[in-house]
């Protein structure tokens, strides 16, 4: 398959008075997978159908291996795209579905009645679903649908491939289980592949690089890895979730929360109000108070699910919030924490960053 | 009363309403037709006047409801897949014919191209009729029939939404092709559903047609103009024989109506 890169520069979109995209620019590698991530209106849809040649740009520009595609209509940009509710021609059976885009090819670059036959029977194996190529879409589960869109889309050799939300509308195990599939295929075929997905799980274990969009604008982006070891805003540490948020105010030694002053190596103003991250496994607990572990908690609820315990404590200082703790079944075991307990907390990594950016 | 002692109770209700308002008529329409013999019958529906009466019904048809159809798909596919300004007014206006009365719209065109109305000078100049003659027949029942069709098909092609076509178009098929294969495919038996009622709302028209017609006979009467003259004229077996026609093709295209029905469903 001939796969091409996607490089989009200053690409802005404006819906009458709303800007949906904010001079967005970046770069799909060929043959990368990348995932575009964002709550909905973050304008990630908005900027794959662009892509596709399905809605236009106000102002910018798109390329394909450096060919400028900014005004090459959707049926001649070569693009395979996949919709989050199948969008399969419900009227033609499994095997029509795929064979759709060789058969409306102009009578030159069409395939023969035999070519067409044996690439439809080749992706419906690629696919996994040999022998249901005479069913109808409505005689097929939500997975296997979305596996036929796929089909269907790869048959015309698409330059890069784009999938919205393609696992949305499915249950939860067959999402699990398409998209590390939608990993192999990937691997296996090689195509330059763009998803969009709301949710952070699907993102981070499915893609090579992970783009994560707020409000029109790119928030950050990066290896999976980066984007969950080093998130870059309290926007990213909120939208990834699992986070404690301690709000406090920076002194000369560090930052002061609810009396405790945790030492800090980031240049903040004295006296300014910063908001610290700090992820529940990255806490730990012990039964008297110590160098390190200052935070007065009490324990309200204790949560094992296999080898993993989650607590939930109040801490005792005047911020009186509820934090989020992740420990070891051994550890737990070790301290024998029952609820009710008095306990001091360690933070052992945080980021802080200003508050009045986003507090409200 | 809890709701399983209601249920005997309306669905006889139903029944008596249908009885008395529908089968009854009807029931009346068809001994009316034969009650001077089968040899009434057949004069009254093939006697010239009668069979020209047919004849402009049927001419109305044809030119109404292909028009309609063209325009119906057309106002469908503009207000269902695009987003513009006045949308919400076209949506309106396509229902305008539902809300005003036959008789107005049909006054509506002899102000409009009689020989006193606004372009009736300039129509009379050029040797052009239109107010008692076919083409002003055919206006007023387009009016009428307008919103048949679009109004069968905005509901279906916006809950269906573009994301079909959408996908044809990415894999390479160009704006016809896309709505030959999958739009038409998925809007076929609304669209045909559409076009029968469409069709019995033509033939059927009374008020519209009546006003600009002249009722002449054998060149500007259609079926219910025909029926309603004879009537007039006291004779009610031929004016229950052209009735009769009129609701057999009516029972017919409810038939159909029923077998689409049933295909949507399905389908």
């Amino acid at each position: 398959m001939n796969t091409m890169s996607i490089t989009i520069t200053g690409i802005t979109k404006d819906f009458g008075k709303t800007k949906v995209l904010k001079n967005i620019n970046l770069t799909v590698k060929e043959g990368e997978l990348l995932a575009l991530l964002g709550p909905s209106g973050s304008g990630k849809t908005t900027l794959l159908r662009m892509i596709a040649g399905l809605e236009h740009a106000s102002k910018g520009d798109i390329f394909f291996d450096g060919n400028n595609m900014t005004n090459v209509n959707a049926k001649d940009r070569n693009v395979g795209f996949v919709f989050q509710h199948y969008a399969l021609f419900s009227h033609m059976k499994v095997k029509d579905n795929i064979a759709y885009g060789l058969r409306v090819k102009k009578k030159k670059d069409r395939p023969t009645k035999s070519q067409i036959d044996s690439k439809v029977n080749e992706l419906l194996e690629l696919v996994k679903l040999e022998g249901l190529g005479e069913r109808y879409p409505s005689q097929l589960s939500g997975g296997q649908k979305q596996r036929v869109a796929l089909a269907r889309s790869l048959a015309i050799e698409p330059s890069v491939l784009l999938l919205d939300e393609p696992f949305g509308a499915l249950d939860a195990q067959v999402r699990k289980e398409l998209r590390r599939w939608l990993r192999t295929l990937h691997k296996q075929t090689g195509v330059t592949t763009v998803f969009v997905t709301h949710d952070q799980e699907e993102a981070l274990d499915v893609a090579d690089q992970v783009i994560v969009l707020n409000d029109g604008e790119i928030i950050q982006e990066g290896t999976p890895s980066d984007i969950y070891d080093s998130p870059n805003s309290p926007f990213m540490y909120r939208f990834l979730g699992n986070a404690n948020e301690l709000k406090g105010t920076a002194t000369k030694e560090g930052i002061s929360i609810g009396g405790v002053t945790l030492a800090s190596g980031e240049p903040l103003a004295d006296g300014e109000n910063v908001v610290s991250y700090v992820r529940p496994h990255e806490i730990s607990l012990a039964h008297t108070s110590g160098n390190d572990h200052r935070l007065e908690v009490e324990i309200t609820k204790t949560h094992p699910v296999g080898p993993i315990v989650f607590i939930e404590a109040r801490r005792l200082d005047r911020a009186q919030e509820h934090i989020e703790i992740e420990l070891s079944k051994g550890t737990f075991d070790n301290l024998s924490i029952k609820v009710g307990d008095i306990m001091y907390a360690h933070v052992e990594r945080f980021r802080t960053f200003q508050a009045n950016e986003y507090m409200i | 009363m809890n709701t399983k002692t209601y249920k005997p109770l309306l669905i006889f209700i139903a029944f008596l309403f249908l009885t008395l308002f529908l089968l009854l008529p009807l029931l009346i329409i068809f001994i009316g037709a034969f009650s001077q013999g089968f040899e009434v019958f057949w004069y009254s529906i093939t006697e010239p006047a009668a069979r020209h009466a047919i004849f402009l019904t049927l001419l109305v048809v044809v030119v109404t409801v292909p028009l309609h159809t063209l325009f119906g798909l057309s106002a469908a596919w503009a207000l269902t897949k695009y987003r513009f300004r006045g949308r919400q007014l076209l949506i309106t206006l396509i229902e305008i014919p539902f809300a005003v009365s036959p008789v107005i719209a049909g006054l509506v065109f002899i102000i409009l191209y009689g020989v006193n109305g606004f372009l009736g000078e300039w129509l009379h100049a050029n040797n052009l009729q239109i107010i008692f003659a076919v083409p002003g027949i055919i206006l007023a029942t387009m009016f009428v029939t307008l919103p048949f069709i679009a109004r069968e098909l905005i509901p279906l092609m916006e809950a269906q939404g573009s994301d079909a076509e959408e996908a044809s178009l990415t894999l390479g098929a160009g704006g016809f092709r896309t709505f030959y294969h999958v739009t038409l495919p998925a809007i076929k038996w609304g669209l045909l559903y559409g076009v029968i009622l469409c069709s019995a709302r033509a033939i059927g028209e009374f008020g519209a047609v009546s006003v600009v017609s002249g009722r002449i006979r054998g060149a500007t009467n259609t079926m219910p103009l025909h029926v309603e003259i004879l009537y007039n004229e006291y004779q009610f077996a031929a004016a229950f024989s052209v009735a009769l026609l009129m609701s057999l093709f009516a029972i017919f295209t409810i038939v159909i109506k029923q077998v689409v029905e049933r295909k949507q469903q399905l389908g």
